[in-house]
């Protein structure tokens, strides 16, 4: 197994935390109070910085006292686990496939305001069975039953194959990270791919923008 | 960019790449029309030396005939017959008309030939001129010393029909040709840039959605390894629970 050394994470209290402060009050005002509904967070095609964005939003989560719960969703090329310095396994695959209790599989992120990591587990051939199966819809809802405020999924591509929408055929709502400078058809065939199996789309992340979090 | 995308971006503006093209072939048109015609005339001349001799000779002789066609021809360019030719056909065109007639000689390559043309925006002067210039020639040799030289007209100069220049039919294909060509890279241009999502506020009307955050390029903070972290030799699995490693800004003790 190779790991990335990128351990470089957002500062909730620092200036650039703030897009995710807004991100997040615009996520609360677009659910109409189901709160507790988890949040995909996916884009068109990789390096858009989508994992970058799940887990920032999730930390400014953490730090405004929510109780959240980040999942890596991204089977077939996860991160999260070296985002936070953690071992990858026993992660998601461990717990649908084994039936491992998700409890026994999270981090226990205290140093993070709380944050719950689950990463995404061993290497599995079968990540798209895996994302579609109602043991992870019955561990979204374990989650619910947790009291989790929010449930952050840092999700596949949507180009790169059929994982992504069927996270969000799942109930989550979806915020799509694209790039800005990025083509508009590849954004615009993901959005559709999205709609085709019924997801709530509930906005987009423009990442990459130019100026610094107090300019934007 | 694919060469679909190409074709379907200029199939797509075919009517302003039409348009645009149709209006720089005017535009050619017009300004071609404002232009004074310009006739030439060319007279061909030998120039010939006269000392005979055997074959071997001959050969020499053609040889510096061609020398002397090309050196004649720079003397033709050089202007040298100006006053030649007034001289020649005083009574015949006003002085400033043969001034402003521009007179060149072109050299026939392999051949003691040489062309000489001249240019007026009145064909027949352009005639007349270019008939005078191998007596101006003659006059020309025979004033500096070379006897041995002679100008011979083979073919004299007849009016031209058509205009030297400018040439309208080629200026429209050509005006034709950058327009389509310019008018296809700007529309491929603007399709590239149109393409791309730059604007937060054109993007959320595009898609129909809101922009829910703009994220700039982000100030992290850099997590220190802690012991048991992936790749410290410990066995993955082994450090899952509850961690107490915190921020720590680059530079700073971990």
């Amino acid at each position: 197994m190779m790991f990335r050394s990128k351990r470089f994470l957002l500062d909730p209290g620092s200036r650039s935390a703030e897009p995710f402060r807004t991100l997040r009050l615009a996520v609360a005002a677009s659910r109409n109070g189901n709160a507790r509904q988890p949040l995909l967070v996916t884009s068109p095609s990789g390096g858009d910085g989508k994992s970058t964005v799940a887990t920032s939003y999730a930390l400014v989560s953490a730090a405004a006292g929510d109780r959240v719960l980040l999942v890596d969703a991204h089977l077939r090329n996860p991160s999260l686990h070296t985002f936070f310095d953690v071992a990858r396994s026993p992660g998601l695959v461990e717990v649908v496939e084994d039936e491992l209790d998700p409890a026994h599989a999270l981090h226990q992120l205290t140093e993070f305001n709380g944050l719950d990591l689950l990463t995404a587990g061993c290497h599995t051939s079968r990540p798209g069975e895996i994302v579609a199966s109602r043991r992870l819809a019955a561990v979204l809802t374990w989650a619910r039953e947790q009291l989790y405020d929010c449930v952050v999924l840092d999700s596949p591509p949507v180009l790169a194959g059929a994982d992504a929408g069927a996270l969000a055929a799942a109930g989550a709502d979806v915020v799509v990270v694209v790039r800005r400078g990025a083509r508009r058809r590849p954004a615009a065939e993901a959005l559709g791919e999205l709609e085709l199996v019924g997801a709530n789309v509930v906005g987009l992340v423009m990442n990459r923008c130019e100026g610094t979090p107090e300019d934007v | 960019v694919s060469t679909r995308d190409v074709y379907r971006a200029l199939w797509r503006h075919k009517l302003f790449i039409l348009v645009g093209t149709a209006a720089l072939v005017a535009a050619t048109w017009y300004f071609t029309t404002l232009v004074t015609p310009t006739y030439e005339a060319s007279v061909l001349v030998r120039i010939q030396q006269l000392e005979e001799g055997d074959v071997t000779s001959s050969v020499y002789a053609l040889q510096a005939s061609e020398r002397l066609a090309e050196t004649y021809a720079e003397i033709v360019d050089a202007g040298a017959l100006g006053s030649r030719l007034r001289d020649e056909l005083a009574g015949t065109l006003p002085p400033e008309t043969v001034r402003d007639t521009e007179v060149a000689g072109h050299p026939v390559e392999g051949l003691d030939l040489l062309w000489i043309g001249a240019s007026s925006e009145s064909a027949e002067t352009a005639r007349t001129v270019a008939d005078a210039a191998p007596g101006a020639l003659a006059d020309l040799v025979a004033d500096s010393g070379t006897v041995g030289d002679r100008v011979v007209t083979v073919k004299p100069a007849a009016v031209p029909n058509e205009p030297a220049s400018p040439d309208l039919a080629l200026n429209l294909v050509i005006a034709a040709a950058v327009g389509l060509i310019l008018n296809g890279a700007l529309v491929i241009a603007a399709e590239a840039l149109r393409d791309r999502l730059i604007d937060p506020r054109r993007a959320s009307a595009s898609f129909g959605l809101p922009v829910l955050a703009r994220v700039p390029s982000l100030s992290l903070v850099r997590l220190e390894p802690r012991p048991g972290a992936p790749g410290d030799g410990r066995p993955p699995g082994s450090e899952s629970g509850t961690r107490t490693a915190a921020f720590t800004r680059p530079g700073e003790p971990g």
